[in-house]
Order: C-alpha cells, then sequence, then structure tokens
C-alpha cells in the first residue's frame, strides 16, 4: 500500500469518556470483526482494564477502509494509555501517529486528561479531531463542550465531529474525518531502517514483541536490528500485524505499524520510545526523546503467608516481563520478613500491580506505605536517591533532602474551587493559577509535592468534589523541603515496616494517628506496652496498650485435657500469623489497618 | 490407678453447663449403674485404686445401694488402696444426713459442694435448685456423718454478679470451715443455654471486674489459712484433691461410664454421650471408646500445661524433655517469665505465680509449641 493509502491515528479521551467503545465500532463497522464475533472493548485485553475503564497498555490494530472516495485506506489505530501515570507511553504512542480523535463525553466535557493528553498531541504536532462523544444521552450539552474546546484548547467548535459510539452515530463521519483531515505518513523505504518501539508486550511463544511505527527503510524476517538506546541486536523472527487477529507479514515499510517478533527475552531490552534499525546499514540518528521510564512512586509489598514469598517472586517477574515500568528488588522487614520494594510509575500503576498479583496470582499482600523517592545530599557532597525510609542515612551525615513536586491541574465544577483549594492547600500546594473552561468549570493549578499524593489525594478530592474532580499531572522536579523520618516503636523497639518520611509539619499528626491506631489494633500483651512515633530520638507521640488482666481462668478437669490442649494448640497457630516486635505480637491485621491511615 | 466415674443424672440442666448430663432420666439409674459396673468388670483395670472420683451430672442422686454396687465392682476388680480418697459431687438439695452417712459407710471421704454462689437471684439465674441455707445444712450434715474433706464449689464472672456478691459468697462459705474451695471462673460453652442468652444480649461482668474478683479472692483465702495450689482450687492444712492432682500431674487414670474420658498407657479413650446408646452397647457385648494416642510430645506438651497450673509446677528437667521434642529453646522464655515475675523457680521447679495464674493461658501459649 502506498504512503498515500495510509492514516495512523489514536484515540485520546479522559477516562470513561469511550475510547474503547469507539474503537469497537470503528472496526465493527469496517468489517474488520464481523458484529456477532465482538466482544465489547475488544482492545482492552485484560479484564481489570475492562471492569476499570481504562486501557493499561497500548496495543495497535490494522484495518481498512472504503472511503467515500472510492479508495480503499488502510488505517492503523493504536491505542493509548489514559491515565496520567503512562504519560510517557502516551507521548511515544503519539510519536507513532500523524492524527488524533480527541474523545470528549458530551456530558462530561473536557477534563483533566483531556486536556493533558490534547496538549500532549498538540506538542507532536498532530492533527487533531475533537469528537462530542455520547451525544444521545439526555445529559449531553455539545455547545458547551465546543465552547470549553475553544477556550481551553484554542480547537474550533466547527471541527468537532458529533457522535455517539454506543449508538454507532457519527462513525461515519469520523472514519472520513480521518481521511480527509490527517496526514498520511511520510518516509522512505530506501533509507536505511528507522522504526519507534511505542509499546511492547510479551507472549509466551514469542518472547518479547515490539509494535513499532516504521518512519523509514523497510524491517523484514532476517533483519539484523539493533536497539540504538540498550545497544542489543536481535535478529528479527516474526512480522506481522493485528487485525484485530494476530497475522504474520512479510515486511513493515515506512509509514506503516504492526508488531515485530526476535525472540527478546526481556522486555527491558526493548524500551519504549527506543529506535531500531539495521546494523549492518545504520540510520544516523535515533528519534529523540527517548528517555528511561523512572519509577515515581515505591511501596514494599510482602506476602501475608510468608510461605507465599516465592510465589510472589515468580509472579512478579513474569509481570515484569510486560510491564518494564515496574521494578522490584527484595526488601527484608523484621516486622513482615521477606518481601520485595516495588516501583511504580504512579499511584494507578502501583494499584493495578498489587490488583493483578492478588487476582491473577492468588496472592495476599501486605503493602506499605506508598513513599516517593527523595534527593538526599549528604554533608560528605555524596548525593542519594533514597525510595525506602529505612535507607535513609543517619541525620548527621544528611545535608539537605529535597522531595519531587508536581504540576498538578484539577478541573473542577466551579462550586467546588474552595474545598479543592483547601486541600490542595492541606498538602502543601501551591497555587498557581485558576482558569475557567466556561462559566461553570475551572482549572485549578497547583505545585504540589508528590508525597502529598501518593497518600489518598485522589480519595479526597473526588470526596470532597463529590466525584466531580478530575486530576493530571506531570513531574516538574525535586525541591528542598523540611522532610524528616518518623519511627514508629512498639515497646521501645522500631517497627521498620511503619517508618515513613514526611514534612516536619505532618510529622506529628501522622505518627499520632498511627500510634492511636495501633493501640486499637494490637491485642493486651503479658505485659504494658508503649507505642511511641519519634522523629530520632525524640518522642511526637505516645499511647499504651495495657497489660492484659486475665484471660481463661477456667476449670481443667480430666475430661478437659485433649480440648484444652488443641485449644492451646489453636491459638499458638494463631500466634504464628503474627509478626513478633519487641516481643509484642501483632496482628497482620494491625499492620494492614495502620498502613490505611489517614492523615 | 485413678478411676473416674461418670453420673449424668441431674434433676434439672444449669444454663452454663456442658457436662454430659441429662434431666428427668432418674428412672434409667438402676440400668445405667448395671451398664456401668459392666464396663468396669469388662475393662483391663488394673488397681489398687489410689483415688475414685464421682463425677456427674449428680452423683449425689445415686442411691446408696447403686453407689454400693458400683465400689464394690471397683473393689473387686482392682482393689483399693488403704488410703484411697474417694470423691463424689453432690448437690446440697438431694442430700441429708442420712444419705450422706450412707455414703460415707460406703468408703466416701470427701465430698464437694456445688454452692456456687450465696445470693438467691443469682442461683435463681444460673438454674440452680438451692439456695443457700442449704449449702449450710449440707455442709453441717456432712460433718455430722462423719466427713473430715469437704470442698465446696462457688462460682464468679456470673451474670448479675458484682465484687460485693462475690465477696460474700466466698465469705461465707469459708465461715462455714471447708477444708477445700474451687473458684471456677464462668466460661461461656457452646451450646449452652447461657451462650444462647449472651448471644442475645446478656451481659456478663468486664474482663476486669473478673480479674478484681479473683485477685480479691487471692489474697483473702491466703489470709484465711488457704493455699492456692491450681489455678481454681484452694485447700487448707495440704486437703487437696487427689484425684484432680493426679490428673494435672499427668497420671494414668481411667474413666468410665457415658461421657467420661481417661488416659492409660498414652492413649486418651473417651466415651460417647448418649446415655442409651451407651447402656445399650455395653449390653451388646462392650462400650466403643474412642481413642486418642498420645505422642511423646503431646505428652510432655500436656505435662507442662497441666503442671504449670499446680505449685507443684513443672521441673527443669520436665521443661527440658519437652523442648527436646520439639526442637526447642526455651530458656530465653522461662527467663522472660520469670524476670516478669510470672514465673518462680525454686528448688529445680518452675511454678507459676499468683501473678501468673491470671493470664496462665497467655504464658502456655508462649511456652509451648
Amino acid at each position: 500500500m502506498s504512503l498515500e493509502h495510509i492514516r495512523n491515528f489514536c484515540i485520546i479521551a479522559h477516562i470513561d469518556h469511550g475510547k474503547s467503545t469507539l474503537a469497537d465500532r470503528l472496526l465493527e463497522f469496517t468489517g474488520a470483526i464481523p458484529p456477532r464475533e465482538m466482544r465489547a472493548q475488544l482492545m482492552d485485553q485484560m479484564d481489570l482494564e475492562r471492569e476499570r475503564g481504562i486501557t493499561i497498555k497500548a496495543k495497535a490494530v490494522r484495518f481498512f477502509y472504503k472511503a467515500k472516495d472510492g479508495l480503499k485506506y488502510e488505517m492503523n489505530l493504536i491505542d493509548t494509555p489514559g491515565h496520567v501515570d503512562f504519560n510517557y507511553e502516551v507521548s511515544r504512542s503519539l510519536k507513532a501517529c500523524e492524527g488524533a480523535l480527541l474523545l470528549i463525553d458530551a456530558s462530561q466535557g473536557v477534563e483533566a486528561q483531556t486536556l493533558a493528553n490534547a496538549f500532549l498531541a498538540i506538542d507532536q504536532n498532530l492533527t487533531i479531531i475533537p469528537v462530542i462523544n455520547k451525544i444521545d444521552l439526555p445529559a449531553a450539552d455539545v455547545e458547551r463542550c465546543k465552547k470549553q474546546m475553544e477556550e481551553s484548547l484554542a480547537l474550533p467548535g466547527e471541527d468537532a465531529i458529533l457522535a455517539s459510539a454506543k449508538e454507532g452515530l457519527g462513525i461515519e463521519d469520523i472514519l472520513e474525518a480521518i481521511v480527509k483531515r490527517v496526514p498520511h505518513p511520510t518516509g522512505n523505504v530506501e533509507k536505511p531502517l528507522k522504526a519507534l518501539i511505542f509499546d511492547s508486550m510479551y507472549d509466551i511463544y514469542r518472547g518479547v514483541m515490539i509494535f513499532v511505527r516504521v518512519l523509514d527503510g523497510v524491517v523484514q524476517k532476517g533483519t539484523k536490528m539493533k536497539f540504538m538506546a540498550t545497544g542489543k541486536i536481535f535478529e528479527v523472527e516474526e512480522i506481522g500485524v493485528f487485525k484485530p487477529k494476530m497475522e504474520k507479514a512479510e515486511k513493515l515499510s515506512a509509514g506503516e505499524v504492526g508488531y515485530v517478533a526476535a525472540n527478546i527475552k526481556e522486555v527491558r531490552d526493548a524500551k519504549v520510545g527506543d529506535t531500531i534499525t539495521d546494523e549492518v546499514n545504520p540510520t544516523a540518528e535515533a528519534m529523540p526523546g527517548f528517555k528511561d521510564v523512572l519509577p515515581m512512586v515505591f511501596c514494599g509489598l510482602f506476602p501475608i503467608d510468608s510461605e507465599d514469598y516465592d510465589h510472589l517472586k515468580e509472579a512478579l517477574s513474569k509481570l515484569k516481563l510486560s510491564d518494564a515500568a515496574l521494578s522490584y528488588e527484595p526488601e527484608t522487614s523484621v516486622a513482615l520478613s521477606f518481601g520485595f520494594r516495588c516501583g511504580f510509575l504512579g499511584l494507578l500503576h502501583m494499584e493495578i500491580v498489587q490488583e493483578r498479583l492478588e487476582r491473577e496470582y492468588n496472592l495476599n499482600l501486605i503493602a506499605t506505605a506508598p513513599s516517593v523517592v527523595y534527593k538526599v545530599k549528604k554533608t560528605d557532597g555524596e548525593t542519594i536517591y533514597v525510595d525506602n525510609p529505612t535507607k535513609l542515612p543517619n541525620l548527621t551525615l544528611v545535608d539537605i533532602i529535597e522531595e519531587p513536586y508536581i504540576d498538578a491541574k484539577i478541573i473542577v465544577p466551579a462550586d467546588y474551587i474552595g474545598p479543592v483549594m483547601t486541600l490542595c492547600q492541606e498538602r502543601r500546594g501551591a497555587h498557581k493559577n485558576t482558569s475557567f473552561l466556561d462559566t461553570t468549570r475551572a482549572v485549578v493549578t497547583y505545585e504540589l509535592p508528590l508525597a502529598e499524593v501518593v497518600m489518598d489525594f485522589f480519595d479526597r478530592l473526588k470526596s470532597c468534589t463529590k466525584g466531580y474532580a478530575s486530576l493530571d499531572y506531570e513531574p516538574i522536579g525535586y525541591r528542598a523541603g523540611n522532610i524528616v523520618k518518623v519511627d514508629i516503636l512498639l515497646n521501645n523497639e522500631v517497627v521498620d515496616a511503619l517508618s515513613f518520611m514526611v514534612h516536619q509539619d505532618k510529622s506529628e499528626i501522622r505518627g499520632r494517628g498511627i500510634a492511636e491506631k495501633l493501640k486499637e489494633i494490637i491485642p493486651q500483651q503479658l505485659f504494658e506496652v508503649p507505642i511511641q512515633a519519634a522523629i530520632g530520638g525524640k518522642v511526637i507521640a505516645r499511647e499504651t496498650v495495657r497489660a492484659r488482666r486475665k484471660d481463661v481462668l477456667a476449670k481443667c478437669y480430666g475430661g478437659d485435657v485433649s480440648r484444652k490442649r488443641k485449644l492451646l494448640e489453636k491459638q499458638k497457630e494463631g500466634k504464628k500469623r503474627m509478626k513478633s516486635v519487641g516481643s509484642v505480637e501483632i496482628p497482620q491485621e494491625a499492620f494492614l489497618a495502620v498502613l490505611k491511615v489517614e492523615d | 490407678m485413678n478411676a473416674y466415674l461418670h453420673i449424668p443424672f441431674c434433676t434439672s440442666i444449669c444454663n452454663y453447663c456442658d457436662f454430659t448430663s441429662f434431666a428427668g432420666q432418674e428412672s434409667k439409674i438402676v440400668a445405667y449403674v448395671d451398664a456401668l459396673c459392666s464396663e468396669i468388670e469388662g475393662s483391663s483395670l488394673e488397681g489398687p485404686l489410689q483415688t475414685v472420683y464421682f463425677g456427674g451430672g449428680t452423683p449425689s442422686l445415686l442411691p446408696p445401694e447403686k453407689l454400693e454396687q458400683i465400689l464394690k465392682t471397683l473393689e473387686g476388680k482392682a482393689g483399693f488402696n488403704p488410703s484411697v480418697e474417694i470423691s463424689m459431687e453432690a448437690n446440697p438439695e438431694t442430700v441429708d444426713t442420712e444419705r450422706l452417712k450412707s455414703y460415707r459407710d460406703l468408703g466416701v471421704n470427701r465430698l464437694s459442694f456445688g454452692a456456687q454462689a450465696f445470693q438467691k437471684e443469682i442461683l435463681k439465674k444460673m438454674g440452680r435448685g438451692h439456695e443457700w441455707e442449704r449449702v449450710e445444712q449440707a455442709t453441717q450434715d456432712a460433718r455430722k456423718a462423719g466427713f473430715h474433706n469437704l470442698n465446696l464449689d462457688l462460682m464468679f464472672g456470673l451474670a448479675g454478679q458484682t465484687l460485693e456478691m462475690f465477696q460474700e459468697s466466698v465469705t461465707k462459705a469459708a465461715s462455714l470451715k471447708p477444708e477445700h474451695l474451687s473458684l471456677y471462673a464462668l466460661q461461656v460453652e457452646e451450646g449452652t443455654p447461657l451462650a444462647k442468652q449472651v448471644a442475645e444480649g446478656l451481659k456478663l461482668p468486664s474482663e476486669d471486674e473478673v480479674a478484681d474478683e479473683y485477685a480479691w479472692a487471692q489474697t483473702y483465702l491466703a489470709r484465711e489459712g488457704f493455699e492456692q495450689y491450681e489455678v481454681s482450687n484452694f485447700s487448707k492444712l495440704r486437703k487437696t484433691c487427689l484425684h484432680n492432682w493426679n490428673i494435672w500431674r499427668g497420671k494414668d487414670y481411667w474413666g468410665f461410664g457415658v461421657g467420661a474420658v481417661g488416659t492409660v498407657g498414652g492413649v486418651r479413650h473417651s466415651h460417647g454421650d448418649d446415655l442409651m446408646d451407651y447402656i445399650r452397647q455395653v449390653n451388646q457385648g462392650g462400650v466403643i471408646l474412642q481413642n486418642e494416642f498420645l505422642s511423646d510430645g503431646v505428652r510432655a506438651m500436656e505435662k507442662l500445661m497441666l503442671g504449670l497450673r499446680t505449685q507443684e509446677g513443672v521441673s527443669k528437667a520436665e521443661v527440658e524433655q519437652y523442648a527436646q521434642a520439639y526442637h526447642l529453646s526455651y530458656l530465653d522464655k522461662f527467663n522472660r517469665f520469670l524476670k516478669n515475675g510470672f514465673l518462680s523457680l525454686r528448688d529445680g521447679q518452675y511454678r507459676v505465680t499468683s501473678k501468673g495464674y491470671f493470664v496462665l493461658n497467655g504464658l502456655l501459649e508462649v511456652l509451648v509449641v
């Protein structure tokens, strides 16, 4: 197919604005899938994604469309993740396209991720086709959407296509617009191979499959391809496309999109954003903009049953195969024994991984409080990054601690600006700007420490705006802060799993919260148990669990011995599931409850 | 050897009771005693018997001639040690001087009266069939009948019972000059009417109140010359219950009768709890016992669990034996409790202190496997 007849596009939208449904309709309308074979939202492969209405990993699907001009076009739909945690992946997916459908829910209007994604697409010089979706809903307000588009994105309202993916309205208009408005790809098949990796997945038979957009040249079976960032070389074994079923192809040429399999064992050898070329005849320059995705949020994951450690290890290594952004390394905790310190792109990513581990691998896990990565400048001039409070050097060796900040855009109905600002203020935010999308909706921009957002910011934001707020953020680097490490001591011994780093101003309230919660949950022991929250040697909160006064004083006669013994064995069995710190027996629930503590 | 005989008949069932007992089945006493005697005859019981214990139920519902039948059977089968202790549980309302005299003449030398509480309203709530006057009367009758070893059972932690009420009960009981007092903390057992009442909202005294009652009793009884020799048992002048003590020491004992349990040679045998089934089985050639084989480890563990209930305690050697069976390091745990005052160590014996009794269960949890 000549380049003139190829269109590479994606759909960008806020969560739940109907992206997957639209993708399904496009495939259905063009006959890529017969309607009876349609499974709802085919492009979301994992149950979890379907349940949450979000797409975790981008995929590319090829279909053909016979346009009104009588010509047949090859359409490559590149799906993009919709969430803030996956910003970098979104930007790579956009790089593989010439155009983007910007989907806006007619009843919701422009939301935070609509803006974030639209700006990303504009930055990449993509042609944007606004689509106002769900116009069949009673609450649809097309005019308002158009106005918001114009004011916040400077996109002409009259460019918008009105559609209802659910009802199949406007689908042909969209396809026509893609053909007419989106430029065809450019590139030269004669030039050396240059292709962008915009996604990857793991297949048990083929190893890592990379999704590429070929910019120049041709990739085919036998090509010795070189990954320009990692320097690794693999021989191409298979090439193909998803239509949406996987289909082998002879080659992929400049302008085309498809997958490449080369018996790559590890996802980290094929990084999203990297450029591949032909080792024999390499291109001069890689695509700009490649970066290593670094985890932003960390937490410890420990199996509740310590015997599950190996199982957890295996599960993580399997997830890692298809999720290059996930990092993990073994962690040992006195309180929680053996587990892993895991790094995630963001909160959603963390939640998804935890849920997959629990659901797909049947693991029961305890997660420690999420932590960000602090930049610690030591007195000897060395700078280290600390993703785990237990790794913070002794304070006498610490000069400055810096914490990551984000630029957060929150879109809310005007009525809720007050509560949102109060929340951001509480979270040490610095107000940057408030602008209006229209008379009823505002974009509130704050600079916030990421640490304040990883705790329970989303939940609080949702609850203080009755669920109307939407949030998008991007990291804006490190800033010095008055960060302290708070230890929780039981019976004068530090419970390592409960240590946390926090801004000085928040230390007492959080320390007290945890101490109070522990007091409620720790069963009375044979002796009095002091609970303390402390910064270094200074106690900032203290509670006491009273000693148990009595337990069963029942009689014991001859007929009772076996029963008594079995009862004791059962109690002991229960004890074994408890963790012992400072000779205090702590039930697992205590950790779970405390780690959920709200500040 | 020791023998426990279960007499499962009661005139009424107390609301907290989960022992094998039947109300209104007194017409079956004759058949039951016959069955009990055949069970004894058919068993491999070997004497001489050091202790015999009639528990229930209400053993004092046994007419003297039935008791005689049982004792004769035991004597014929195994013989009695000259200093045999023959204990019998009795409800105060079921006895008079004459009956007690007959029991005494048949060889019973220790009586244990279920007194439970002084207050009428408390007794009524428990479902007991007596009032305190009957306790006083029964005690006097027992003395007249020649008993020199009397126990009164009292309970605490009962619904509606205050510390003052319990103090009154203990004081009144002590004034009757028994050689022995058993103070049992109420335990709500599954399936009892009491458990149902509690589930429906019946309030029981708090842990603190119960602990206060226990603490008060320990002090008061010590002053009155009673020695606490077990979690729930106090005796004067070493008049302990030898039968129970032998069980706590891990000595062998036979159990006979419906619901009875015994342990002989590392095998624990128990009977079902169906009265008619029991009689039928015996008549059809022999009672079917459930056997539990106790491993060395389990026996060592029970030794610890039971030994620590008593003032005899457990010897260092016994602890070591136990630790070896389970490959445990025990010393640090024992030392910790010594330091905390829950245990004492004298003459190579570990003993639970009066303070330790409050949390014996918690201590055992730590000390055993």
